[in-house]
């Protein structure tokens, strides 16, 4: 389990190292990222409970993280 | 050959799909350094720079999209008397734990997950809950075998269940594979990805009995999976008030309790009577909700007087060039950024395809895509990633599209993603197949009949945009608002619509705004009362916004 709580780590940090954050002014697109963020955090929580597989965690951060760079 | 993209140099955003960056070779000697020439496919492992032609490939070694599926071995079966006890305590004979394969290693009781024949997955778990499954196996319901073929299938939530209803002489029986859904949860796709493997035989099956827990995870799963399945052969049942499962209830009652449980399922209420009993907890859920209303639009201005509820159809009309469709698709992207729904668009005026998307993109990055400051290509990419996983276009492909051929396929989409909302645009598009003796009037009548029970059956919102007879003019020559009355075809439309709208765009000397006339909202209570909501049209990324009047305008 700590394998796994690391390699999520590792690479959520790598990904988030390498995102270009666009500010915008659109509070449509803010409120999308704000609920994608929410659903990212509680898929992780599950994660960590292994009850959700690492492809699952995987998908919902580049989800968040194109939201991010649009 | 190198290991990873890092160690050339390339720096990308994303794990996974197809991205575009600046070049390790030729970017920094360039006039243009941050032009992203270099395409990346992550997934393949390989890159081409399109201004030097640098290209190559890298040596993966995770191919995260196909991932093998490992069959695991079968369990041994040789059980220990302690674990034969175990199961004899809760009411399972060791003839039924022997049929069924149940192994068990170290300290734990292993539940082999047959699929013609084969053990796919193995499921094991401890006398305490403890749970886990063979890794990277196949997922399909427990006692997939004994679903094929069969008219009347037997849903439960667990393997104890399942086994339960086995030792009470059902064998129809099979149990989903990762238990029930967290209630209010937004469940992905892969949580349900067990039901592609079953769809052929969910499908022919006439009835669909839901045995889940009586708890709210229970009770979410067995709303998604109705959903899902369609309602209309779904049942549901009842358990003694002491018992929430059918392993309490075959240890408390015996399995005739079981047998008469199963006999008095009762059908979802779609049709026919419904007695008050039948919908007293849902009514009782509603009463609870802590707010009960529509959805908002995204728009603030005409949340008093239009909201988005499941299970409802609305008919959109308008005169040509007034933006029905553009306010259509814009509602999506609303709908789509602010609740993450899911949709099935069948929009036959932006064919081909990738038309409609470009026009769906602008309006979900508030961007033109056409022009000197169009979109650029990464943003264009990461919208449409998002898109992705959110509308499914349907009917691209007939000739001829009917309104049946649309549901159809609907009705898969919603089996495999589970749709939220479908848009059917516009009505003179589809292909009318009249029945013998039918006139417009009663084909009218019937279609929309059979919208609304679709839209009922799986919690869908269903959007027809629909064309007016013609175009009327007053006295001074504009344009008259329509109505829904004055729809091609049938009165129909007012009639069975839950919602009527109308799009109009009012341009004077003193006002040029786009008015959405709310003309008919069937429950006023949670989805607001007829009006006229404004709203501006930016032409730039075709965005509807809130609507402020000349000298109303924020100087900042």
């Amino acid at each position: 389990m700590e394998n796994i709580l690391n390699k999520t780590k590792s690479h959520y940090f790598k990904a988030m190292g390498k995102i270009k954050n666009k500010p915008t002014m659109d509070y449509r697109i803010r409120r999308m990222r704000k609920r994608l963020q929410e659903e990212f955090d509680a898929v992780w929580v599950r994660h960590e409970k292994g009850e959700v597989t690492f492809d699952v965690w995987e998908k919902s951060l580049n989800k968040w993280f194109n939201a991010e760079s649009i | 050959m190198p290991m990873t993209f890092d160690e050339l140099g390339i720096n990308l955003r994303h794990t996974s799909g197809q991205e575009k960056t600046q070049c390790p070779k030729c970017s920094n000697d360039r006039r243009k350094s941050s032009d992203q020439c270099l395409s990346v496919n992550i997934d393949e492992g390989v890159y081409k720079c399109h201004h030097c032609g640098w290209k190559g490939s890298i040596n993966k070694t995770r191919t995260p999209i196909e991932r093998p599926i490992i069959k695991p071995e079968e369990p041994l079966t040789d059980l220990p008397k302690e674990v034969v006890k175990w199961f004899e305590e809760r009411g399972i004979s060791e003839a039924v734990v022997c049929d069924a394969g149940i192994g068990y290693k170290d300290r734990w009781i292993q539940f082999p997950f047959y699929k013609g024949g084969e053990v796919v997955n193995i499921k094991s778990r401890t006398s305490d809950k403890q749970y886990r499954q063979s890794k990277d196996a196949e997922k399909c319901f427990y006692r997939f075998d004994h679903m094929v073929g069969m008219e009347a299938v037997i849903i439960t939530e667990g393997e104890m269940d399942a086994l339960s209803m086995v030792q009470a002489g059902y064998n129809n029986v099979v149990s989903v594979p990762d238990g029930a859904i967290a209630p209010n949860s937004n469940p992905s796709d892969r949580k349900f990805s067990y039901l592609l493997s079953a769809e052929e035989h969910l499908m022919g099956a006439t009835t669909v009995i839901l045995a889940m827990d009586d708890d709210p995870a229970g009770h979410a799963m067995r709303d998604e999976l109705s959903r899902r399945i369609g309602r209309e052969k779904c049942y549901r049942v009842t358990y003694p008030t002491d018992c929430k499962d059918m392993n309490e209830v075959l240890m408390k009652y015996g399995e005739d309790k079981i047998t008469e449980i199963i006999t008095d399922a009762h059908p979802y209420p779609i049709d026919g009577v419904v007695l008050v009993s039948d919908v007293l907890e849902d009514a009782i859920d509603l009463l609870n909700k802590p707010d009960s209303k529509g959805l908002s639009t995204g728009w603030s201005g005409l949340d008093e007087y239009y909201r988005v509820s499941p299970s409802e159809v609305t008919v959109v009309t308008g005169v040509p060039n007034m933006g029905k469709s553009e306010w259509m698709d814009a509602l999506m992207i609303n709908m789509i950024q602010d609740y993450g729904w899911k949709f099935g668009i069948f929009s036959a005026e932006n064919f081909p395809v990738k038309h409609h998307l470009l026009k769906l993109v602008g309006k979900f990055t508030g961007q033109a895509f056409w022009g000197d400051e169009r979109i650029d290509e990464e943003t264009a990419r990461n919208s449409m990633g998002i898109l992705n996983d959110h509308i499914k276009f349907i009917g691209t492909q007939e000739d001829s599209v009917t309104i049946e051929s649309i549901l159809d396929q609907a009705r898969i989409l919603n089996f495999r993603y589970g749709l939220n909302g479908l848009v059917i645009d516009p009505w003179n598009t589809v292909e009318h197949k009249f029945r013998d003796s039918e006139n417009e009037t009663n084909y009218v009548s019937r279609i929309l009949a059979s919208l609304n029970t679709f839209a009922k059956i799986h919690e869908i919102h269903i959007w027809v945009v629909a064309h007016p007879r013609k175009m009327e003019s007053d006295n001074n020559r504009k344009v008259v608002v329509p109505t829904p009355y004055d729809i091609s075809g049938s009165a129909n439309f007012y009639n069975k619509a839950d919602n009527c709208i109308t799009v109009h765009r009012h341009k004077d000397e003193d006002e040029d705004y786009v008015g959405i006339h709310v003309q008919k909202i069937r429950f006023q209570y949670k989805n607001g009362y007829t009006g006229i909501g404004k709203l501006n049209f930016n032409i730039r990324n075709g965005k509807y916004g809130e609507y402020f009047k000349q000298d109303e305008k924020p100087l900042f």
